[in-house]
């Protein structure tokens, strides 16, 4: 290995370009980090949201104790701990869930949090809070059904999720209906919406997120139906969504048929 | 009357023995180069067979050549509306499949090898991919019914016989075959100078030779689609198609191309024939079975003193048409009618003509003997091997005139040098063979010189290119006169 660098200085160097850029790269990570797992549910000096604000969690914490509570909230609260119980409590009895995160990544989280407290900087909003008008319902549901479509490019609910009143056929089963889902999230469901911290929904909204008054009006939409009972589920809508992609497939291959596929490999008989 | 000289040929295939050293000699001197590997502008195929690439007469997966749509001629692979549908992506092109993937061997092994227990192999290297391969296919892979179950079978031209004529040919004591050498055939209504978007495809005027112009080729490649005898390369390296060249820079300096000049059987021949243009769009829609006809009618006669006027009032020159007097090609094609172009239904109007194989009937199978009848060496036409109507298929659009004609004069001939050389065979009975097959003595000792005794000078009558009179439209000899002769062509690209 070492007779591929032809002197120390080499070796040196290329030790050193790989070590720099190492501690900044953490810090834009964990941002990153951040964005995708906690701010659907807090702010960094942007105020409370499902979970309480994190500025100056440090403060009010041990470094352990929160260490432990990012990597596994649930083993926190079985252990009966009184201040994750409190937490609980101020939280509308919706738990935190188990992230997946590393000891590495929660230390990055820490420091993250840490630096911004002290620099005064802020990380998340808050969400629009005003009163929905009648507008911004029809262009919830819009949105749901994707009639209108995101600003970013990102899919309409209706192709996973089901929601009284919209679609057709109930809608889409990948996902769950979501008549349940302001109950459960509140006045914090658009930024669930707008930051999703499930990981299927981070896979199709990752790179085109929705904006924050899209959000809000898809929350409003969902607000709205909440009291009405839920859509019957037809079997039609997967039964459509099959048929759809058989048809196309077989069109594909109508149109398809004449098409050159090769000549001497089919004169010889399949083995 | 528009009449053109057009550079010719003629194949005997009753000579051809099948020894490939034309496709070599083309190899060597055109497409021993990097992205041509795979191209044989001269090949040598076994009929009945597949042919080279695999079933390239079968135009209902080519697509080439041109069709009759609406009392007009039109392009097979494309035509105004498909064009730009199909400027990228060419439907109907052969793979490397059906060409073959050029291999060489890692003969180094045979030196460089460890020690072992085992001699060491030279395993083949595809010339492509520089991997190992299994040699699946190659240029001449039926060569003498090779794989005969397999390739000869799906002879396209084998659906012109019945399905019990083709289990005949293909069981043992019937086997026939002959070779069909192939070049570009240099065509009169050339289906992919028609269809290059480029204009890079053109036909000199000259000697109506068809070239690719290098510098024009964008590689759409509608010309390798468009040509039925898929004669025109795309060249992957270089991104550019190319063909045969029919070796002009020989041919301009009065050599006969490589091929030709290689030929180890002297099948084949070269002459000018004059031809008259106007005939072109007409006969290109005449019904298949008038085809072989109106072809040779477009063929003129040299001594005509019509055609040799309008020949000169073409700017034609004095040596072309004295070359073209003398052309064997004229004399094979319309004089004794016993060359046919290939597959005339393609309507490209093909200038290489075949003289059709004779296959003499030695041996015939009855029920379950085998009788050898060296007597009758010359019997009727339906008792050769090679059956009619097959021939036709290949030489005159399944009409079987003008095949017949062609092989009944060949055997005629035949009959008549026995008869004067061995005499086992009665003059008499020569003389009346002769008449039957339209032929004359004097016309029977002509074809047998010119098919068993010809000279270098009769079968190549090239005539002069006059280089020196074309190049001074593009600049004056004169220019120079008196000067020294030192200087640049060009000036040099430094200073000032």
């Amino acid at each position: 290995m070492a007779t591929r660098f032809r002197t120390t200085a080499d070796l040196a160097l290329s030790i050193l370009c790989l070590a720099v850029p190492g501690p900044a790269l953490r810090a834009q990570d964990a941002e990153a980090q951040f964005r995708k797992t906690c701010m659907s549910c807090h702010t960094i000096g942007s105020g409370a949201k499902t979970g309480p604000d994190l500025k100056g969690v440090t403060t009010r914490r041990t470094k352990e104790w929160a260490m432990a509570f990012i990597q596994a909230p649930g083993a926190t609260l079985d252990r009966g701990d009184p201040v994750a119980l409190q937490l609980l409590k101020d939280a509308n009895n919706v738990k935190m869930p188990e992230l997946g995160i590393t000891p590495q990544e929660a230390a990055a989280l820490i420091q993250l949090i840490e630096d911004f407290t002290k620099s005064g900087k802020t990380l998340g909003t808050k969400g629009i809070d005003r009163p929905a008008t009648p507008f911004d319902l029809t262009r919830g549901k819009q949105f749901f059904e994707g009639r209108l479509r995101f600003a970013q490019g990102g899919p309409s609910c209706l192709s996973c999720h089901s929601a009284s009143g919209a679609g057709f056929a109930g809608g889409g089963r990948l996902g769950p209906l979501l008549n349940a889902a302001p109950g459960k999230y509140g006045k914090n469901l658009a930024a669930a919406i707008e930051n999703p911290a499930f990981p299927s929904m981070q896979g199709a909204f990752g790179q085109r997120p929705l904006t924050p008054e899209e959000a809000f009006q898809v929350a409003a939409f969902l607000h709205s139906v909440s009291a009405q009972p839920p859509p019957k589920r037809s079997v039609l809508f997967p039964v459509f969504g099959f048929l759809g992609l058989v048809g196309s497939l077989e069109a594909g291959r109508r149109l398809g048929r004449k098409r050159f596929r090769g000549v001497r490999k089919n004169l010889i008989p399949k083995a | 009357m528009d009449i053109r000289s057009q550079i010719s040929m003629v194949f005997h295939l009753d000579k051809c023995i099948g020894c490939h050293t034309c496709s070599i000699a083309c190899k060597n001197v055109w497409t021993d180069r990097k992205g041509a590997e795979y191209m044989w502008w001269n090949n040598v195929e076994t009929k009945p067979g597949t042919g080279f690439p695999t079933k390239w007469e079968d135009q209902e997966q080519y697509r080439g050549g041109w069709e009759v749509v609406d009392g007009k001629l039109r392009l097979k692979s494309s035509g105004k509306q498909n064009f730009l549908q199909r400027i990228f992506y060419q439907p109907n092109l052969p793979t490397l499949d059906e060409y073959y993937e050029p291999w060489t061997y890692d003969y180094a092994n045979l030196f460089n090898a460890a020690e072992g227990d085992d001699q060491p192999t030279a395993r083949p290297v595809s010339k492509i991919t520089g991997e190992f391969i299994d040699i699946e296919s190659g240029p001449n892979w039926d060569d003498d019914l090779g794989g005969s179950p397999l390739y000869a079978r799906n002879d396209p031209n084998l659906k012109a016989l019945t399905e019990e004529q083709q289990l005949q040919l293909m069981s043992i004591e019937q086997l026939v075959m002959f070779y069909l050498p192939r070049i570009c055939n240099h065509c009169l209504n050339p289906a992919c100078v028609a269809s290059c978007p480029s204009g890079a495809l053109y036909k000199r005027g000259e000697d109506g030779i068809v070239l690719v112009n290098q510098e024009v080729c964008r590689g759409w490649r509608f010309c390798v689609s468009a040509c039925p005898y898929k004669k025109v390369f795309y060249n992957w390296n270089t991104g550019k198609s190319e063909k045969c060249l029919l070796c002009y820079p020989r041919v301009e300096t009065g050599q006969a191309p490589a091929c030709f000049h290689s030929c180890v059987g002297r099948i084949r021949y070269m002459g000018v024939v004059l031809y008259d243009a106007d005939k072109i769009p007409e006969a290109g829609l005449r019904p298949d079975s008038e085809l072989v006809d109106a072809h040779r009618d477009m063929v003129c006669d040299p001594h005509d003193p019509a055609v040799i006027a309008a020949a000169k009032a073409n700017g034609i020159s004095d040596a072309v048409i004295k070359s073209a007097q003398a052309s064997p090609v004229y004399k094979f094609v319309k004089t004794w009618g016993l060359a046919l172009a290939p597959h005339p239904e393609y309507r490209t109007f093909p200038m290489l003509f075949y003289v059709p194989a004779l296959a003499p009937v030695t041996s015939t199978f009855d029920g379950d003997t085998v009788a050898n009848n060296v007597e009758d060496l010359f019997a009727p036409l339906d008792m050769a091997r090679t059956p009619m109507a097959y021939l036709a298929s290949i030489f005159s659009a399944g009409e079987q005139g003008p095949v017949r004609y062609a092989m009944k004069k060949q055997m005629a001939v035949r009959t008549w040098r026995r008869a004067l050389t061995v005499g086992d065979i009665d003059i008499g009975t020569a003389k009346l063979a002769l008449a039957a097959a339209d032929c004359t003595p004097e016309q029977a000792e002509e074809i047998y010189r010119l098919t068993s005794l010809p000279t270098f000078e009769e079968r190549f009558v090239i005539p002069p290119s006059h280089r020196e009179q074309a190049i001074e439209v593009l600049k004056n000899p004169l220019e120079n006169k008196g000067l020294a002769g030192i200087g640049f062509r060009d000036a040099p690209e430094r200073g000032l």
